[in-house]
């Protein structure tokens, strides 16, 4: 009961994060800004609903599932690669190649 | 480069592979170890040339202490971007920030460089090593700020 509820606490929480992710990808005005959505939304809200997953399993199988920790770690060594990649692509379509100290892209 | 340096080039990342392997097929029986201690093996010595160093230590407390410390940058950091994202976006005055570093080691540098990609409001945009120059290394990091103040999300740059 307990667990149940701490799982859907974390689902929850998660899946706030996530939207919160999508609605910065809409909202925010250029491709660096954007960039900033989806690897945010993969931290804390995929964290939350990987260890909602965890407490579910153990709650309903008995068995310590540690499958989640993996996600988790694939997901951190990944989402900067391609933020970096995806930044290193915008920096050098610009037309001068240099950060800039505004924010239009 | 000695023999033991041809067949075991990343000891470290050997047993990172070999416990990832594990934790990945879920059970502890004698055909996964063998199966993740061949993968263990095998990765580090076909991927060696892309290693800039051989990784000889590894402190777990202080990368048990790092781990805090960026799971509360997280936390933190991930409330005061959801406040950014929702509030009046036209008042976002995102930055180029340039982060000084004090290691020449490509690897912190890298791992750095991830650590401010995944702390919400903060990206990391280059990584720029100068291997010949003295301390010249920087990095070049996205911040997104709504207004003077609410740069919480800064990255913490010693580590």
């Amino acid at each position: 009961m307990f667990a149940e509820a701490l799982a859907s606490f974390l689902i929850l929480t998660g899946g706030a994060f996530v939207l919160l992710g999508s609605i910065g990808l809409v909202r925010l005005p250029d491709v660096f800004g954007r960039l900033h959505g989806p690897t945010k939304a993969t931290t804390l809200g995929v964290g939350a609903i990987v260890a909602a997953s965890s407490i579910a399993s153990f709650e309903l199988t008995g068995n310590i599932s540690l499958k989640e920790i993996s996600v988790l770690l694939f997901l951190f060594i990944t989402a900067p690669v391609s933020a970096h990649l995806i930044a290193k692509a915008a920096l050098a379509k610009r037309s001068d190649g240099a950060p800039a100290s505004d924010s239009q892209g | 480069m000695t023999l033991r340096e041809r067949l075991l080039p990343q000891p470290v990342v050997t047993i990172a592979i070999a416990v990832l392997w594990l934790l990945l097929s879920g059970d502890v029986s004698g055909g996964q170890v063998l199966l993740a201690l061949t993968l263990g093996l095998a990765i580090p010595m076909l991927t060696s040339p892309f290693w800039p160093r051989r990784l000889k230590t590894f402190r777990a407390g202080a990368a048990l202490r790092l781990f805090f410390v960026v799971l509360y940058d997280i936390v933190v950091a991930n409330v005061t971007v959801a406040r950014v994202v929702l509030g009046d976006t036209r008042a976002i005055q995102s930055q180029f920030v340039d982060v000084p570093l004090d290691t020449r080691d490509p690897f912190v540098a890298t791992i750095l460089g991830s650590i401010i990609t995944l702390t919400p409001g903060t990206l990391t945009m280059d990584i720029d090593m100068d291997q010949s120059g003295a301390r010249r290394a920087c990095h070049d990091a996205h911040a997104l700020a709504a207004r003077a103040g609410t740069d919480d999300a800064r990255p913490h740059s010693g580590t």
